[in-house]
């Protein structure tokens, strides 16, 4: 194929812009569908329903309200950076089918693709930090310190991967032939990632921000902490919405890439790598659903919902991550 | 040192794009920091990123810095990121030691990107001084959209003539309406009064044509080289194999490894590099990068932006608002609302104490807190010793009238004292706050110094002279009341430096012990409001104050 043709096709349509688009939809339903079980959520209360959350977009959009106090030039860049990141991560990820790896031999980068994943958050700070509110920042900061307590992890699993297939890219082989010891090290570092995934994939708390705008005080709202996109309207937050559907696929497909298919690594082409690939990445976002609807529905005070993230630090998904580094090397150069 | 301590000629063609990105980035940094009147030589003024607060902002001395920043740190796309994954790969390749460590670099570098996200965000914050510069330019070319306008908009008067408001700005204005209501009135009740203003404006100006000529883009031109630099970091992300091909980049790995070896490892494309353990395809990336953005741009509605009120609730009044009626409070308006990284020292606080993180750290730091604390007590013993010199030399001239210190000042450095004697009889004198005793702890402990420091760092001289005067009349001296005449007797307190000195001559100089630790904690400990970041209170890492906070209930 013509790398021409094959580059538009990989920006446009597959993996990239329509493809991103349907698969952010489909995720986010997913997604929503498994919260909403567990957490018991009504339907189409911001369950992901794809229709009304393409409805959503399109509305929010054509909006032009701006919140004072911010440079607009902030707000558009940002949300606009925010979108093209996640989308830039599928087109430079060699899922099945990507034209590109046909055409100009695409392998992808881990370390890229786990920078790109951090756009999105990185960008809700900015914005938490640049409005002047007390609320959004002090939100910024509670998130910074989710953040910074997930980038520690994120890159030692990410280190494992790479170390294991001693390549930056992702469609590399294992260096070492598969042993236990090998696998292990494999579902630690998926563990530890799975661990980092509700920090990546975070999206606005609907909670907060139906409660502001219903002005209500219930103790749901109430006992929800306010968002550092809290105080965005209009075509801003729309894009922060699109961009944290586009995150979600992201997010999940770079999982799958990265941390699910070296464990099985006899499955590398054919219909059985495309239904793992699907499949992965499905059960990525209903996980994440049913994660934050049990977090949603354990009961949280003010206390709980303030408490610093910043002890992961010394948490299980660093010590996990440190585990498997260990055992990646016992793989590679043996016990 | 992962690519040099490899050896690998892929490693080092990652130290050769290095060299070229740390340059470009850093430049781009400084010279935006020059640009924005932020890096001086002098004191240098407080900043968000290079826009020192309270100045006009540069869009391009924000791009430059917003540019250099992400090439320092390595950002996908830009300078740096080609020399880390050329490194990383390397490192990865050889295994043993180097691989966790190339895990901490990637995350080192993610953390110093979120603090200079920190740093620079405030910059975007928008004042009321901003918006009025704006409006002039645009009032000019017709585009003026304000946030007096806003509130025309809500009173209803120019909603007609919006065509692009959609139905679901129109329902943000109508209940920014509500609740602005009396807002719009008053701007109704003022428009006649600001015709009035607009003519005065208008003779001001003609009056100061400096003004006008002061916002010609001399801040742009200083930002020239800024942009040059940066302009150069995107370069070398878009194509970094121009400098590994073209500008010898290989060539000059040949000085370091075997010749041509990073030809054999190192196989450059048009649209990128590919290593034998990595790829990198920047070209592809920045084209997608540029299509999807023109989608992206297309694909947005062109509606009339329309500022809205904040909804949030708190403290929710922009910056802008509340800039002039914090005029007395040192922290800049841009800053209003961000609180300082307090709880995020005192999380890691348990970092620099643990064991496990810090293995012997007891015993290899415990010479050095030692000589600290020696260094202390040497000082306070110091202090103590010029104390008691000071106070046998007083001694006499306690028991004399404050007229006669008028009369007969003793120190003759300070011959403007006696000129002002009515001061003593300012409340200031008679009433020290409760606070201010943090500023003098000469005679604390280590521990207690250490955070006495940090809070005497940050009160004024003034306040922190006033409490050491007490209830009797017995000023100890101020710059504030260095010109009465008790200040005479001990005008060694008029420098910041000379307040051991005076803490330490008090009769009981114990007594400072206590309330310069206590607030000390608490002060720390509290959601502190307005701080600045990166303040003194919250930038010591291994500030023992949080530390012992942390006994409640956290790991």
């Amino acid at each position: 194929m013509n790398s021409v043709v094959a580059f538009l096709i990989a920006v446009l349509i597959y993996p990239g812009a329509l493809a991103a688009v349907v698969a952010a939809l489909v995720l986010g339903w997913a997604r929503g569908a498994a919260r909403g079980a567990v957490a018991g959520e009504r339907a189409g209360n911001g369950n992901g329903n794809p229709l009304a959350t393409l409805g959503e977009w399109r509305s929010g959009l054509r909006s032009g309200a701006v919140v004072p106090g911010v440079r607009e030039a902030l707000l558009t860049g940002g949300g606009a950076i925010a979108v093209l990141a996640p989308l830039l991560a599928l087109v430079l990820l060699p899922v099945p089918g990507n034209p590109l790896v046909a055409a100009i031999g695409l392998t992808g980068d881990l370390a890229a693709e786990a920078a790109l994943l951090l756009v999105v958050p990185a960008m809700r700070l900015v914005v938490g930090w640049a409005v002047p509110s007390t609320v959004t920042r002090a939100a910024a900061d509670r998130s910074v310190r989710l953040l910074a307590g997930a980038v520690l992890p994120l890159a030692l699993a990410v280190t494992v991967a790479a170390y294991q297939l001693d390549t930056l890219g992702l469609a590399g082989t294992p260096k070492a032939a598969p042993n236990w010891v090998g696998v292990v090290a494999r579902v630690l570092a998926a563990l530890t990632f799975i661990a980092v995934l509700p920090v990546l994939a975070r999206t606005a708390d609907r909670r907060a921000q139906a409660g502001v705008a219903d002005g209500a005080d219930d103790g749901e709202s109430a006992g929800a902490p306010a968002d550092e996109l809290g105080e965005l309207v209009g075509r801003d937050l729309a894009s922060f919405r699109i961009a944290e559907a586009l995150q979600l696929a992201a997010a999940a497909a770079f999982f799958v890439a990265a941390f699910v298919l070296p464990i099985v690594p006899g499955i590398s082409k054919g219909v059985g790598y495309g239904v793992l690939w699907v499949a992965g990445v499905l059960l990525t976002a209903a996980g994440l659903g049913l994660w934050e609807g049990f977090v949603a529905k354990r009961p949280t005070t003010v206390e709980g919902t303030e408490r610093p993230p910043l002890t992961w630090w010394l948490g299980w998904p660093l010590l996990v991550a440190l585990v498997a580094l260990v055992a990646a090397s016992w793989a590679v150069r043996g016990l | 040192m992962l690519a040099l301590s490899t050896g690998d000629p892929t490693g080092l063609a990652g130290v050769a794009l290095l060299l070229a990105g740390s340059v470009f980035g850093l430049g781009a940094m400084l010279a935006a920091l020059f640009a924005g009147a932020s890096l001086t030589d002098d004191e240098e003024p407080d900043s968000a990123g290079p826009r020192a607060f309270g100045t006009r902002f540069s869009p391009a001395s924000l791009f430059a810095w917003c540019v250099g920043a992400v090439s320092l740190i390595g950002v996908p796309l830009f300078g740096g990121f080609a020399a880390r994954q050329l490194t990383s790969a390397a490192a990865l390749h050889l295994g043993n030691l180097t691989v966790p460590l190339v895990g901490v670099a990637w995350a080192g570098d993610a953390l110093l990107a979120l603090a200079l996200l920190r740093a620079t965000a405030p910059a975007f914050t928008q004042l009321t001084a901003d918006i009025g510069e704006e409006d002039e330019v645009e009032s000019e070319s017709g585009e003026e959209e304000t946030l007096a306008e806003v509130a025309e908009v809500a009173a209803g008067k120019k909603l007609d003539t919006r065509d692009d408001l959609n139905a679901e700005a129109n329902e943000d204005i109508e209940d920014t309406a509500e609740e602005d209501v009396d807002a719009g009135d008053l701007e109704d009740e003022d428009a006649e009064d600001e015709n009035d203003e607009d003519a005065e404006d208008d003779e001001e100006a003609e009056l100061k044509p400096g003004i006008r000529e002061r916002r010609a883009p001399l801040g742009d031109i200083r930002a020239l080289p800024a942009l040059v630099f940066g302009l150069l970091a995107v370069a070398l992300g878009i194509a970094p194999q121009v400098l590994l091909g073209f500008f010898g980049g290989t060539l000059a790995v040949g000085i370091l490894a075997p010749v041509h070896a990073v030809d054999r490892a190192l196989r450059s494309t048009q649209v990128g590099y590919a290593a034998g353990f990595g790829q990198w395809l920047p070209g592809i990336a920045w084209g997608a990068l540029v299509v999807l953005a023109l989608i992206f741009t297309f694909t947005r509605s062109d509606s009339l932006r329309v500022a809205r009120m904040p909804q949030l609730a708190g403290d929710q009044e922009p910056a802008e608002m509340k800039s002039e009626s914090l005029e007395h409070v040192e922290q800049a308006p841009e800053l209003n609302g961000l609180p300082e990284p307090v709880e995020t020292w005192q999380d890691l606080n348990a970092i620099f104490v643990s064991p496990f993180t810090l293995p012997a750290g007891a015993w290899l730091l415990g010479g050095a807190g030692a000589e600290v604390a020696e260094e202390d007590e040497a000082a306070n013993e110091k202090a103590a010793r010029v104390a008691l010199e000071l106070d046998e030399a007083e001694e006499p001239e306690e028991t004399t009238e404050p007229e006669d210190l008028v009369e007969e000042p003793e120190v003759p450095e300070m011959p403007e004292v006696p000129e002002v004697p009515e001061v003593p009889e300012t409340p200031e004198m008679e009433e020290p706050e409760p606070e201010e005793p943090v500023a003098a702890a000469p005679t604390a402990s280590a521990e207690a110094a250490s955070v006495a420091s940090e809070e005497s760092d940050d009160t004024p001289p003034v306040d922190s002279s006033q409490e050491t005067s007490d209830d009797t009349g017995e000023a100890t001296g101020s710059a504030d009341s260095a010109d009465s005449p008790d200040s005479a007797t001990q005008p060694v307190a008029v420098t910041p430096d000379a307040k051991p000195t005076v803490s330490a001559s008090r009769p009981k100089p114990t007594t400072n012990v206590k309330p310069t630790v206590k607030p000390a904690p608490s002060k720390a400990n509290a959601p502190a409001k307005g701080g600045k970041p990166g303040g003194k209170s919250g930038g010591k890492p291994g500030g023992r104050s949080g530390g012992k906070k942390q006994s409640g209930g956290r790991p």
